[in-house]
């Protein structure tokens, strides 16, 4: 952006030295006595010294004004960003000092706007992720509790039939805690990056089979019938396939959680303009539609209360549609239950 | 003693209700926000132990709704948030103590005999009427300092007694502070358990008025 302005500047000034030549070489056609005794060569000379002057003066007060002002407003912009490195302020501010054009300080204006657009996203994701950590602990800690407080129960009780619950207690306890330490490191590793490294023509039929399938010894146990309606053809979309799974799983797993046994699940595959539809429907007991906004919130339970999910099954789907770029929505199912919709687009832009 | 123990941790609630009822307290628990609502507009408690997050709301809420209703029962917190700002949230809100998660079993119970000590207007932290003193900590009972073993519900009748000597206590005040929720109270326990303490602890121990209930004084 400097070097554009210092180089529309050097051009005005040839401009202008041009116009001075042609000037003074008329000057001297039309009244040769002005110059009579100094000869054409020398008139020449005389006109490229006084150029020269004029280019030089020019030239000083050129850089006595854009380039100074602009290195001013960087200089105090660093000043700024220093202070948000301090955590003393969000966002920095472009002063422009006296003499500057708005023209010349745009390019630097805009830089400046996209720089707080980042910073405001940082302060957002910051405060996220502490947020995130906190309700982390909190989920540990109260496992933490439970195993505690059973194996000092196992310690103190003389009850051969209370001390083995106990113990069967702090088993699950450490279950429940190894899932829950699982879905947080799956959630964290949930980044852009790792998305886009690999992606693949993902045939969304097979891995539905394939999910579907891991699920038979559940659903043999709870006596449920799974269909799955596809089109005859679906056509691949790019994704990152273990992604896609995880999310199905997850799914899945879910739906099988929340309906009595002989129910009902059901998934449906389309074919859309630019993308895929696949809905998930179970004949459970269904979330009302305040819940349905709370759930898919890491750490957010149902109501109800039943411990059956770490609380983050349904925020590591939502990442994962997002990542896709695509759409994830919960709505009651004509089962009775939840229909858990995700549409997921064809192709994958890079950006 | 009745507790109320809200806690929706399935592994953690248990683990509360069997370590408190090692020390003859009579426990209910309810896992969720309107769960302890509900049982603290039915039930007379003696203290609470109350975990903030509740899976339909926080335990905070069912604080200050229980202290709007001028219920001044100890309240102590369970909570896995050890912030200075959350502590003092809790405590601002009515509650008496907190337990940051996760705790020992023998802290915790000797925070809840402090606390209804307190709630009893007393310091000390070991009962006496006459020459029977009782220590709720180390569940020793004196006669005359001589130590004398109780059974673990002679001792709840005992310390329930004790709490409040020249105060009558119906039967159904004692088993009400004897059983929690799902514990199954037979017709005559009581008396089998006073006739019990009588035997150890002399004839006149525990005073009975007829078709009113029991005192010690």
């Amino acid at each position: 952006m400097r070097l554009n302005a210092v180089t529309s500047h050097s051009a005005i000034l040839w401009f202008v030295s041009l116009l001075t030549l042609l000037l003074w070489l008329a000057l001297s056609l039309a009244v040769p006595q002005l110059i009579s005794d100094v000869s054409l060569p020398a008139s020449y000379v005389l006109s490229v010294v006084f150029l020269g002057v004029i280019s030089v003066v020019i030239a000083l007060l050129h850089a006595r004004s854009t380039p100074k002002s602009i290195s001013t407003s960087i200089h105090d912009l660093t000043t700024q960003l220093h202070r948000v490195n301090q955590g003393k302020s969000d966002r920095i501010e472009l002063v422009l000092g006296q003499g500057a054009s708005q023209t010349t300080h745009q390019p630097l204006a805009d830089l400046v706007r996209e720089i707080n657009r980042y910073l405001s996203m940082e302060t957002d994701r910051i405060s996220q992720e502490q947020a995130f950590s906190s309700e982390a602990s909190h989920e540990l800690r109260t496992p933490l509790a439970g195993m505690r407080l059973q194996a000092q129960i196992a310690q103190r009780t003389e009850n051969k039939e209370q001390q083995r619950t106990a113990l069967n207690n702090i088993v699950l306890a450490v279950d429940r805690s190894t899932r829950l330490v699982n879905q947080l490191l799956a959630y964290s590793r949930l980044t852009k990056r790792k998305m886009l490294s690999d992606i693949t023509h993902v045939n969304l039929s097979q891995t539905v089979q394939e999910c579907a399938h891991k699920f038979a010894t559940a659903i043999g146990k709870k006596q449920v019938s799974l269909n799955i309606a596809q089109p005859e053809k679906l056509p691949s979309i790019d994704a990152n396939n273990a992604q896609i799974t995880t999310l199905l799983e997850n799914l899945i797993q879910n739906a099988v959680d929340h309906i009595p046994e002989h129910g009902t699940i059901a998934i449906g595959l389309s074919s859309l303009n630019q993308s895929v539809s696949i809905t998930i429907d179970d004949s459970g007991e269904g979330v009302s539609d305040e819940n349905k906004r709370v759930i898919v919130a890491p750490f957010q339970k149902s109501e109800d209360g039943k411990q059956s999910g770490t609380g983050l099954g349904l925020a590591i789907c939502q990442r994962i549609t997002q990542l896709h770029k695509g759409q994830f929505t919960l709505s009651d199912s004509a089962l009775g239950g939840l229909c858990v919709t995700l549409t997921l687009p064809l192709h994958q832009e890079s950006d | 003693m009745r507790i109320l123990v809200v806690e929706d941790d399935p592994i953690l609630g248990d683990g509360l209700v069997q370590g408190l009822t090692l020390d003859s307290y009579a426990l209910d628990w309810a896992k969720t926000k309107s769960d302890a609502q509900i049982a603290l507009t039915t039930n007379q408690y003696d203290l609470m132990l109350l975990d903030i997050g509740l899976p339909d709301g926080s335990g905070l809420e069912v604080l200050q709704g229980l202290r709007k209703q001028k219920n001044d029962i100890p309240v102590l917190i369970l909570t896995a948030y050890d912030e200075l700002s959350d502590k003092i949230k809790g405590l601002d809100s009515g509650a008496d103590d907190y337990l940051v998660k996760p705790f020992d079993l023998d802290e915790l119970r000797a925070r809840i005999r402090a606390l209804s000590r307190r709630a009893k207007g007393s310091a000390s932290p070991v009962f006496q009427v006459g020459n029977i003193t009782l220590d709720p900590s180390t569940h020793k009972v004196t006669l005359a300092d001589e130590p004398v073993k109780l059974g673990p519900k002679e001792f709840a009748i005992l310390r329930v007694l004790m709490e409040k000597p020249g105060h009558i206590l119906s039967k159904a005040q004692i088993e009400d502070k004897l059983y929690g929720w799902d514990m199954e109270v037979e017709s005559n326990t009581i008396e089998v358990h006073v006739h019990g303490i009588r035997k150890k602890l002399g004839k006149t121990a525990v005073k009975t008025i007829r078709h009113v209930g029991y005192l010690v004084e």
